[in-house]
């Protein structure tokens, strides 16, 4: 989160700079635009690991830990190779647009990535979220305050993903 | 506005996180009647004495807390056998 404030905002879609700000902001500022993407890659692997864990774990229910590991690994395949290319080739769009003025190019290559990574792959982990609220509440892991909170949570994450289509 | 929303959300995501740990961690330590599992209750019954007492009988903090290095006397006396 820290992250994506510090490092990834000004120059994500929707943020509070005009796109060709944003586009000269990656340009300009290469090493913090890969630095910012760090952390999400490594949150990826770190859901990758827990929904492993749960499978792994005795006492939690077979059913819905195999749920979250499929939809880790979808979300895990369907964001990844796409927030790589986000990460990596952005800067080189970046740098073009400076070169040539061509803005049409760098929001195909941006809307190319940003639907698989925005949108889809994060529906699938707050599909996956509610799978991991499942497996602790099966095995009476569980609390009234995680009832609430994953109440109102997922169905928050899953909109602000879906809203972005 | 979405932006907002995925920062609420992921600040949310954090504290469920801290709470399914917690959840978890009492499995495997569960309140005793006796000993150090034994659940301290702060003798303030208001807003403050509740607090402490959660971060008191917090089995995450506890568990962090034994990753800290206990502290080494320091005696003249060396080479004991």
């Amino acid at each position: 989160m820290d992250s994506m404030v510090t490092c990834l905002m000004p120059a994500m879609p929707g943020s509070f700079l005009s796109d060709t700000e944003r586009v000269t902001w990656i340009a300009e500022h290469p090493w913090q635009w890969h630095l910012g993407w760090i952390p999400w890659h490594l949150a990826a692997l770190s859901d990758l690991v827990l929904a492993f864990a749960l499978v792994k774990t005795s006492w939690i229910p077979k059913l819905p830990s195999l749920f979250v590991l499929v939809m880790t690994v979808l979300a895990v395949c369907v964001e990844q190779p796409n927030e790589i290319i986000w990460n990596l080739e952005a800067v080189r769009q970046a740098s073009l647009f400076l070169e040539s003025g061509n803005l049409a190019q760098f929001r195909g290559f941006e809307s190319s990535v940003y639907l698989p990574v925005c949108v889809l792959a994060a529906t699938f982990y707050a599909i996956a979220a509610i799978g991991w609220s499942c497996c602790f509440a099966f095995s009476n892991t569980w609390s009234r305050t995680l009832t609430v909170l994953s109440a109102v949570n997922w169905p928050l994450m899953a909109l602000a993903a879906l809203a972005l289509v | 506005m979405v932006t907002v929303a995925a920062g609420i959300g992921f600040n949310i995501l954090a504290l469920w996180m801290v709470l399914v740990t917690e959840c978890v961690l009492k499995r495997s330590r569960p309140d005793e009647k006796y000993g150090r599992m034994v659940p301290w209750k702060h003798p303030d019954t208001g807003l403050l004495g509740k607090f402490l007492s959660v971060i008191a009988n917090s089995r995450m903090l506890q568990y962090l807390g034994e990753y800290v290095k206990p502290v080494v006397l320091v005696s003249d006396i060396e080479d004991v056998v």
